[in-house]
């Protein structure tokens, strides 16, 4: 190994610690659970009623949502990848979940910031 | 086209299209979705080092085109494509840039790839959600790059993938 590519490891590590800070959950006194379809919203749940919801995606393709104790999973998916049901179930708020296949994102974000989404619709 | 490099070229899309295939059968890590070790990129490493540049690229968008419509989607084949297209570059360059070694090279590859399919993913869905990615894909990509170099760098120092010194190495073998 050469000097350059120690200092390629270096940077490279310095940069995912300083992505990790920047993006850190910021206190949240109410979240939700919110759904985009192909970047627009489609549903958003609250994160402490269990509830289990079928989300529709592009390509066909749909996702069954489950709600349960704080924190959000999914529990069928039909892509074929399954990426979205291996993901670990979320629980804080910016985590997210994410169907590439289908262009579905869970994330848990604040109340009061989907509201603003909704009024600059 | 020589013998030679038909068959070398046929060899290498094979073995990473198995690679690929392997792959996608290791489970992921639940708090990382999706992220793969990157052995194919073994077989574009070692074509890249030992071959032209040309066939390395050959192989990669055969390995990616074959598998996408064996194993995958289009869908897949739009990520895989993005993610090789662009780990290719950065890889050529920093090989003529000749201030990294093939570990080095291997690194930028892995993170490369995976910055690429994070744009692609930013652009299709809510960039915010996707960005949450950011720092662990940006460190699996250096550490499966780091373990792929260190492999290509051992397989290289063993087989030759020259259209010379190829004949020697098997009757040597033999």
């Amino acid at each position: 190994m050469k000097k350059a590519d120690f200092w390629l490891i270096g940077i490279l590590l310095l940069c995912a610690v300083a992505a990790k800070w920047l993006l850190l959950p910021q206190k949240n006194a109410d979240p939700v659970v919110a759904v985009y379809v192909n970047k627009e919203k489609a549903a958003s749940f609250s994160l402490y009623e269990d509830t289990e919801a079928v989300i529709e995606g592009k390509n066909g393709l749909s996702l069954t949502l489950a709600v349960q104790e704080g924190s959000v999973c999914v529990k069928h998916a039909d892509c074929p990848d399954k990426v979205c049901m291996q993901t670990a179930p979320i629980h804080k708020t910016n985590e997210s979940i994410l169907c590439l296949p289908a262009q579905i994102v869970i994330t848990i974000a604040s109340a009061e910031e989907s509201e603003y989404d909704s009024i600059a619709r | 086209m020589k013998v030679k490099r038909i068959c070398i070229l046929g060899i290498l899309t094979a073995v990473s299209m198995i690679f690929a295939y392997v792959e996608s059968l290791i489970p992921v890590l639940p708090a990382i979705p999706g992220v793969k070790l990157g052995l194919a990129n073994l077989c574009v490493l070692l074509c890249l080092y030992q071959r032209k540049a040309a066939d390395a690229f050959l192989v990669l968008i055969l390995r990616i085109v074959l598998t996408a419509f064996t194993f995958g989607s289009l869908f897949s084949m739009l990520y895989a494509m993005a993610g090789g297209f662009c780990s290719f570059c950065v890889m050529l360059l920093a090989r003529r840039l000749g201030v990294f070694s093939l570990i080095g090279v291997s690194i930028l590859g892995g993170v490369t790839h995976n910055m690429a399919q994070l744009a692609v993913a930013c652009v299709l869905l809510q960039p915010k959600a996707c960005l949450v990615y950011l720092p662990h894909l940006l460190i699996f990509g250096a550490v499966c790059g780091f373990l792929i170099g260190i492999l290509t760098k051992e397989i290289s120092a063993r087989i030759s993938l020259q259209d010379k010194s190829a004949g020697k190495n098997i009757r040597r073998q033999g």
